[in-house]
Parts: structure tokens; sequence; C-alpha cells
């Protein structure tokens, strides 16, 4: 008796392993005929590759300006000729990267309830909700702020919606995947008790919820500090519109005194975000 | 009164209950057993709604239960408190705020999306946990408690709802024999004192023995028994546990699901 259905889990199993290896092959085949293809089109070659190298090194030596000991203070004082003006920019940058991602965050908030199978039983709500979060994920912020800069002028409203859209698209989703893992337990408990929608929400499933929605959020807010920096090349404020100028100007050591500025302050966010968030993740598993 | 009328509840091609008639006057302490997979918890749970029918009827002193929608299905809700097995509580939330969650029906929206219970209910809560003997962990987070206190706590949740008929669904089945005499005397001393009706899911037999007036058996989702527990004799066990089922003269003893 239990030997037959040992034969029968073997058997089954067998053929679950002997699936699962031809879909790892079809995958392994489809990634190198995409990577073939990518090559090709992407006119990836060694050769230019080669040519193309120096030439990249050349444009960074360009930007840095000469510095000399002796006279190290003043070199210095000549690059960062604009430190408190660059600083005030930079400043903007990550005003823009929080305001997008507090709006962002709120509006992601509010859909991942929507677009959680688990919490809403009509499907059409959280297909709706799933298809439009997917669309303001896929479209790039930097169309977005393509659009938006035409719609409300140069300046850092169209950087802040533009990245609080893209945000909202990206937690929204994460947001509901979340949801979708809150334990049965915990609903019915509310739901039991004769809690309406928004309250079993807040009890049920907001608590549990809510660390992962934090260390998402803020790990969001440093890739949106980073966005920020960027979304300045199609004239939608903060440091990277200054960082544009001075490209298209060819005013090369300023090239190199903002990127350095940028990439320290950026680096230090991340830090900063990267310390608060494991302390976080730390408090959960010390539950 | 509850009446419950050729209820039934499928799963697919599964019958989780079929065609059930059950009629529990107003205080009566009723014990459900059946053996695994039986029905139990579906009935208790179409009692509260947490499940739809698949046919039949619920009516409560005149009030067809099965046709509640929306705000009145709520108020029914908090009318049929449930007790669960694993408790069902708000893991992150402290032992107040979980009982509390039997008071949302009656607090306003805002208040509750902002934790902000009025001291009334507050005190009520708190007076709740008092009776089983909980208040001095009011303020714990509810993972922080065993089993037993957890359990506990449930019931005070239950306990505000200020419910007319109490679902305890195997209150005592992951806790050991201590705590599950002090929850099962709880819910003794609620239904005396405050002449709630209760309707508990149990495995083990001696303790429906113990606590209930009466006896309904459910085997393959149908009543297979319903009467006092003085009439629970070796065939009538049998009828409800099963004929393979091998049990001793003074039946299972252990109470592990
Ligand atoms: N959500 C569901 N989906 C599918 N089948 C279900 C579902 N809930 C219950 N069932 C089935 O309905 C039947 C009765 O289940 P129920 O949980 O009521 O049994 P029970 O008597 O409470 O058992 P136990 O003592 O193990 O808790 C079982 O066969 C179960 O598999
Ligand atoms: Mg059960």
């Amino acid at each position: 008796m239990s030997s037959d259905a040992v034969r029968l889990f073997e058997t089954r199993r067998a053929e679950q392993i002997a699936a699962r290896r031809r879909q790892t092959a079809l995958f392994g085949v489809v990634f190198l005929a995409a990577f073939a293809v990518s090559v090709v089109v992407g006119e990836v070659s060694l050769e230019r590759l080669a040519t193309g190298l120096p030439r990249f090194f050349a444009y960074i030596e360009r930007t840095l300006p000469t510095l000399s000991l002796a006279t190290l203070g003043a070199d210095l004082g000549r690059w960062f000729w604009n430190f408190e003006g660059w600083l005030r920019l930079l400043f903007d940058t990550i005003l823009i990267a929080f305001v997008a991602t507090t709006l962002g965050v709120i509006g992601g908030f509010l859909l991942s309830f929507a677009a959680a199978k688990n919490l809403v039983a009509n499907p059409w709500i959280h297909h709706g909700a799933r298809r439009f979060l997917e669309l303001m994920r896929t479209v790039p912020e930097l169309v977005f702020a393509l659009f938006f800069v035409f719609a409300f002028g140069l300046g850092p409203m169209a950087g802040v919606l533009a990245i609080a859209l893209h945000t909202l698209g990206v937690l929204g989703k994460l947001f509901a995947e979340i949801n979708e893992n809150v334990t049965a337990k915990s609903l019915d408990g509310v739901v039991a008790a004769g809690a309406s929608f928004d309250q079993v929400i807040r009890f049920g499933v907001v608590p549990q919820v809510l660390p992962g929605f934090v260390s998402y959020t803020l790990l969001r807010f440093e890739i949106n500090v980073r966005s920020a920096s960027v979304i300045g090349f199609v004239g939608a404020g903060g440091i990277g519109q200054e960082l544009m100028f001075v490209i298209n100007q060819f005013i090369y050591t300023d090239i190199s005194a903002i990127l350095l500025m940028l990439i320290v302050t950026v680096a230090l966010i991340d830090l900063g975000c990267e310390k608060l968030r494991h302390r976080l993740i730390g408090q959960e598993s010390l539950k | 009164m509850l009446e419950i009328r050729d209820l039934g509840r499928t799963y697919g091609p599964v019958t989780a209950l079929a065609g059930l008639d059950l009629t529990v006057r107003k205080g009566e302490f009723v014990g459900i057993i059946g053996r695994s997979g039986a029905g139990k918890s579906t009935l208790l749970r179409l009692i509260n709604r947490l499940v739809e029918p698949t046919s039949g009827r619920i009516v409560f002193d005149g009030l067809d239960v099965t046709a509640l929608r929306g705000a009145e299905l709520r108020a029914w809700r908090r009318r049929a408190a449930m007790i669960f097995q694993q408790f069902h509580l708000i893991d992150r939330l402290d032992v107040i705020t979980n009982v509390l969650v039997g008071r949302l029906s009656q607090v306003g929206r805002l208040r509750t999306w902002l934790l902000a219970f009025p001291p009334a209910e507050r005190a009520m809560a708190v007076e709740a946990l008092e009776r089983l003997d909980m208040a001095e962990r009011a303020l714990q987070r509810a993972d922080r408690l065993s089993g037993g206190q957890q359990q506990r706590v449930a019931i005070a949740r239950a306990l505000v709802q200020e419910p007319d008929l109490i679902l305890a669904d195997e209150p005592i089945a992951s806790l050991d024999p201590l705590s599950a005499r002090q929850v099962m005397e709880a819910l003794a001393r609620i239904n005396r004192e405050d002449g709630l009706t209760v309707l508990c899911n149990l495995h083990a037999l001696d303790v429906a023995r113990t606590y209930c007036s009466r006896v309904v058996g459910i085997a393959e989702g149908r009543l297979v028994f319903d009467g006092p527990v003085t009439g629970l004799d070796e065939a009538t066990i049998r009828r409800i546990y099963g004929d393979e089922a091998a049990i001793p003269k003074d039946a299972p003893q252990d109470a592990a699901a």
C-alpha cells in the first residue's frame, strides 16, 4: 500500500523536475537568442568599445581642474566657485525627491488596497487599479517630465509631478503585493466583529504591512534623489538643469565639480536611508 | 432564538455542510462535535456570514440573517461574535486595541483610523479584560502573550461587541490543559452571568460533557446527533466519529487539532 504511494509520489516528482528542467532550458535558449539579437541591433562591437573607451577617459580628464599642492586652497576655491549656489540646487533636488516621494507614497498607499486581490472581491476594481499602476510605472520619468515641462513650464513642479507619478506606479504595485501576503487570520478577526471595509484595512492589514511599506518608501526615496538629479536635463528643475547647462556650454571644470557634489550627496542619502531601513527591519525580526 | 433551516455549503465537489436543521434557544450552551473536516467550522462561519451559504436560511429572532447586506450585515456580525482556534488577534497592536476591534462597528470611522477611541469605549474594553483577568496586560503587544492569554483577549473582544451569540470555533484546540480550562470556564461564566447563547466547536468529548447542556454531532456535513450530553452513548459516538475510529469508552482526551 504505502510503497504504491511512494512510487506514485516519485513518478510525479520526476515529472515535475523534468518539466522544470525543460522550462529552464527553454528560458536559457530564449535568453541567449535575445542577447545575440540585442548585440547585433544595438551595434555592440569590441572594436567600437576599444576606440571609444579612451575618448571616454579623455573627456573625464578634461573636466578635471589642475590642482597644485602649493595653491590648493585657491585652486579648490576656483573649482567650486559656485559652491553655495550648487548646494542650494542640490537642496532643491532633494526637496523635489522628497515631495515627489511623499505624493507617490500617498497615492500608492491608497491604490495598493484596491489592487490587492485578497482585499477586493470585484475583479473590475482590482484589475483596473493594477493596469493604472502598470501604466504609471512603464512611462519613464523623463517622458512624464517632458510632458509636464510642456504643460507647466520649466521648473521643479514638472519634476515633482513626473517622479510622483512614477513612484505611485512602482510603490502601488509593491505595496499591493505586500497586502496580498496578509494572513487571512488577521482579516477574519476584524471582519467577524462587524468592521467596515476601511476598518478591516486599518486593523487587519495596515499594522501588518506598515514595516514593509516604510522600508520600500525609504528605498524609493534613495532612488528618487538620483532621478531628481537627472530629471533637470529636460528642464524640470534642480541640479540637473544646471548640469545640463554647463555640459552644453563646455564649462568643463564645473561639470566635475557638480558631479562630485552630486555623487557625495546621493551617497550620503543612500547611507542614511539604508541605516534607517535596516534598523526598521531589525525591529521586525526582534518581534 | 436561532433557527437554521436546510443550511448547506459546497466547495466545488466538496460538500462541507448539507441540509442542516438546528434550533438554539436563548442562553443555551451548545457543543458541536465531529471529526476533522465534518463541517463544524463551516457551520459557525456561516452563522457569522464569513462564509456564504449555497442553500438554506438562518433566522435569528425573526431576522433573516442570510438576506443581510452592507451595514445590516455588519450589525449582525457584531451580534454574532466569533472566537477562533488561532485567536486571530492583530499581533502588532496592543491588547487594548485588539479588544477595541470589537467596538469598531460602534465608533466613528475617523476615530478608528486614528486609533483614538473615546474614554468610555476604552473603559468598556478594560472592564472586559478585567473579567478575564487580563487587564494587567492591556498595554502589551498581543504577540507577547501566551496562547491562553491571547484567547482570553479574544473573548474580551467578543464581549465588548455586546453580542447575542458567541460562536467559538475550537477555542481550546491549541491550548495546554490549564489554559484550556480557564478559557472554557470563562465561556461558561459568560453564558451563565450574561445569559449569552454559546455555540462551541469542540474536539474533545469530555470537555463537551463538562460544559455543554446540549451536544450537536456532525458527520460529513450532516447532523447526526442532537440532544443532552447524557444521550452520548457509544453507538452515538461511533455515528459521529465514524466506525473505524476505535474510540475508547471515555472518548478522545487530546484536544490537539
Ligand atoms: N475555503 C474552502 N475551500 C475549499 N474547501 C473547504 C474550504 N473550507 C472548508 N472546506 C472543506 O469543507 C469541509 C468542512 O470543513 P470545516 O473546516 O468546516 O471542517 P471542521 O469540522 O471544522 O474540521 P476541523 O475539525 O479540522 O477544523 C472540509 O472537507 C474542508 O476541506
Ligand atoms: Mg474547524
